[in-house]
């Protein structure tokens, strides 16, 4: 008796556990793959299209008539409860009383003309501008959209995504969260913050005069100092390496600690230090620069290739990354850039970027 | 003087799973609490190197249309893209299906069919390999259906001309079929989005994986190319990378789908085939990666501990025995309480992917929350694969580790159309 009571307990105390799993197994409640997001291209874009295709769906004959100068002023609700108003020409969005009093508008705002936004509004809802759009200063935006130009007046902040099939402007102090894109180009003044940028040309602050290069004859570097191993044209390094002023090396180069590149050396390949890396003035790199550290680019150096850090970039007045024809992406969780930087590509900081109004930045 | 021995044998036993259990934690509590690094991951514009998908097939005609289908929608330049089905004997319809793509989309499929030479996938793909003259060679099985950003996100890590190796996360689609594939699904959860990640986030020796990831080149002529005697060209290739100065890295947002067994003979016998790869790897590369002054220490450990992982299950079995054993000698006392600890904790530190821990961690991580309802049958799993994996490793013992090894194909499962999951 005693002994199959034991055992009936026994299995019970075994089974306890099982019984949510039993349970699961009878009715699968949880047993989806895992969601892989397919179509997913990494496209910076990809909000504004989802967005512009929403809009196709829901606002068909506005962007089929938007060229009307006759398109006048109308609002309402679609059966989604989403409200929205569309602005006619030479006209600017109209507020109630309640949303001038809390300061913040829910609506979908749609424009077919340039468009003027107010001061000081938090825009929950998207702005869509089928010509270019002006925002006043210090007002808050969800996303926005426009087929010309987007100039941000001083202050402003961007919550989600910004796309502009011409050209962005940002002026003094404005926050880009989430993504900023452009087809042509994007300007952002001193005091800037932002995290994910894209376009063509990227300027921070204003573009300085190119530097003329003094004609410094390079010398070329055969080899290099603590080469652990070498195959084909990677070098490894054994600690830092530091390349001296004016010279000239061809090979990709990996060193277990840190490099320092010397005033006006060129060298083509890429770089890998698992350290800090720093390029002193008028360096020049063609190819890329990665580091597990800091990466620190002196003023008026050039790098051809993607610019990848785990930590902190910061970069000197007059520096161009990219090219016009070979756009990159310049990466990592911090960046300091100081006006007169110019990127072409994608400039991404997965925590923070700011610009900076001087000339030089420092760690 | 034996039941000496029997006693540090069996210490020595309870040490090792100590090691593995500790090894697990650090890497479950990095991922819960660690700063987590994805450094290539956000290149999105670049001159992106130039690549060949090389897909291994053998007998693949359910699914070889649905893999070519999506890799011919990946986001990547097409002038720098190949696509070459690496067709190693097929005896079904897919070199029909695969010449219609061909044919079709002249200049992006190339195939490679192989009649002759040692069958297996190392072997294929080191043939292939010669026909091969890009950056960047990517590798993925037939049934592996990757998503439009894949391509780009597993070749961004080869901007750094450290990196060798890369490795995505593979996905199991055939969740639901039955308790196995819920099982598998968990315990790849915890080995990829634990395991793999928090050996990434640590500077450790993320594992290759011989599909849904990458190898540069110039890294494979560097270590002498694929190897054809190798039952795991993957583990065997990562080890080969890292004595020569290569990183692999893990790119765990690179995700996809692949079909796991449906079957517990299936899944035995492809577990049974890793245990033999794996250790084939220990026997060749452990002292190497012991001696290689280069390699740095913590490198260095998690490479050993990683080929070790599945020598552990023998090693388990055999203190499990020598615990009995020695209780039966009247060593009682002393040998209880380590035998007691030894039962709870390896079922944590060597079930063979994924310590429970980390199952539980991968699928918080993962935000599925009632399929961890599950986690109790994973001891059945951990039974079946110590008992599978032990017999496997001393079967090679005994025939030696130069024994030649057969390559046997894992069977697909899928009879209806894909259905893309979430797009």
């Amino acid at each position: 008796m005693w002994i199959a009571i034991f055992l009936i307990i026994a299995l019970c105390l075994f089974l306890l556990p099982l019984v949510p799993g039993l349970r699961e197994m009878a009715h699968a409640t949880d047993a989806q793959p895992l969601q892989v997001v397919r179509t997913y291209d990494t496209d910076i874009t990809h909000f504004a299209i989802k967005f512009k295709a929403w809009l196709e769906k829901n606002f068909g004959d506005f962007l089929a008539t938007q060229n009307n100068p006759a398109l006048e002023n109308a609002e309402g609700t679609l059966q989604d409860k989403t409200a929205y108003q569309i602005i006619g020409k030479d006209s600017s969005p109209t507020f109630s009383r309640e949303e001038i009093y809390n300061t913040s508008t829910q609506k979908l705002i749609l424009s077919a003309f340039p468009l003027r936004l107010t001061e000081s509004m938090l825009f929950e809802g998207e702005v869509y501008g089928a010509d270019v759009i002006h925002t006043a200063t210090h007002s808050q935006f969800r996303a926005l959209l426009a087929e010309g130009d987007i100039h941000l007046g001083e202050g402003c902040t961007v919550l989600r995504w910004i796309h502009s099939h011409g050209s962005i402007s940002a002026g003094v102090g404005c926050r880009l969260f989430g993504r900023a894109s452009a087809d042509k180009l994007i300007t952002l003044s001193g005091g800037c913050q932002f995290e994910r940028l894209n376009a063509a040309t990227i300027l921070f602050g204003k573009k300085t005069p190119a530097v003329s290069q003094a004609t410094v004859s390079l010398t070329p570097l055969a080899g290099l100092p603590n080469v652990k191993d070498q195959f084909q044209r990677r070098w490894l390094i054994d600690g830092d390496l530091e390349i001296p002023a004016y010279c000239s090396f061809d090979g990709d180069i990996v060193a277990s600690h840190s490099i320092r590149i010397g005033l006006g050396s060129r060298l083509i390949g890429n770089l890998k230090s698992n350290q800090d890396m720093v390029l002193a003035d008028g360096v020049h790199i063609d190819g890329t620069i990665v580091s597990s550290g800091d990466i620190h680019i002196g003023a008026d150096c050039r790098v051809t290739g993607a610019v990848i850090s785990e930590k902190t970039i910061w970069v000197c007045a007059g520096s161009i990354i990219g090219t016009q024809a070979l756009p990159t992406t310049m990466t990592s969780l911090n960046m300091h850039i100081a006006c007169g930087v110019t990127a072409h590509g994608t400039v991404w900081a997965d925590d923070s970027a700011s610009v900076l109004s001087d000339a030089r930045v420092y760690a | 003087m034996l039941g000496l021995a029997l006693k540090v044998a069996l210490v020595t036993i309870i040490a090792l799973i100590l090691v593995y259990t500790v090894r697990h934690y650090i890497f479950t509590l990095n991922r819960l609490f660690g700063r987590q690094r994805h450094p290539y991951i956000n290149i999105d514009t670049a001159t992106w190197p130039t690549v060949t998908v090389l897909v291994a097939a053998h007998n693949e005609e359910a699914v070889i249309a649905h893999s070519l289908e999506a890799l011919l929608q990946v986001c990547y330049p097409t002038d720098r893209l190949k696509i070459m089905v690496v067709n190693d004997r097929s005896t079904d319809r897919t070199r029909e299906i695969v010449d219609d793509f061909a044919a079709q989309f002249p200049g992006r499929i190339t195939p490679f069919h192989r009649v002759n030479g040692i069958p297996g996938k190392a072997p294929a793909l080191k043939d292939a390999t010669q026909l091969v003259d890009s950056d960047v060679i990517i590798v993925f099985d037939a049934d592996y259906i990757p998503g439009r950003g894949l391509i780009k996100q597993l070749a961004a890590p080869f901007f750094d001309p450290e990196v060798g190796l890369v490795m995505g996360r593979v996905v199991p689609i055939n969740t639901g079929h039955n308790l196995l594939t819920r099982l598998l699904d968990l315990e790849r959860a915890g080995g990829y989005q634990v395991d793999q990640q928090a050996r990434m986030n640590l500077n450790l020796v993320p594992q290759y994986g011989g599909t849904v990831g990458g190898v540069r080149r110039m890294a494979l002529e560097n270590v002498g190319g694929w190897l054809d005697d190798t039952l795991a060209e993957d583990t065997d290739l990562t080890c080969r990378a890292i004595l020569k100065g290569w990183k692999s890295v893990y790119q765990n947002r690179s995700e996809c789908y692949e079909e796991v067994p449906e079957t517990w003979p299936v899944r035995i016998r492809q577990i049974a085939r890793w245990a033999k790869g794996h250790n084939q790897a220990l026997h060749r590369y452990a002292f190497s990666c012991l001696s290689n002054r280069n390699l740095p220490l913590p490198e260095k450990v998690d490479a050993l501990l990683l080929l070790g992982i599945y020598a552990m299950s023998p090693v388990l079995v055999t203190g499990w025995v020598l615990a009995v054993v020695l209780f039966y000698r009247g060593e009682s006392t002393l040998i209880a309480a380590p035998m007691a600890l030894m039962m709870i904790i390896a079922f944590g530190a060597v079930g063979n992917s994924a310590a429970f821990f980390e199952i539980a961690a991968a699928v918080y991580l993962d935000r599925g929350s009632r399929r961890i309802r599950l986690l109790p049958f994973n001891f059945f799993t951990f039974l079946i694969s110590t008992v599978t994996v032990s017999n496997a490793s001393f079967a090679q013992i005994i025939s030696g580790p130069r024994a030649s090894q057969v390559w046997e194909k894992t069977p697909r499962f899928r009879k209806t159309n894909f259905k893309a999951v979430g797009g």
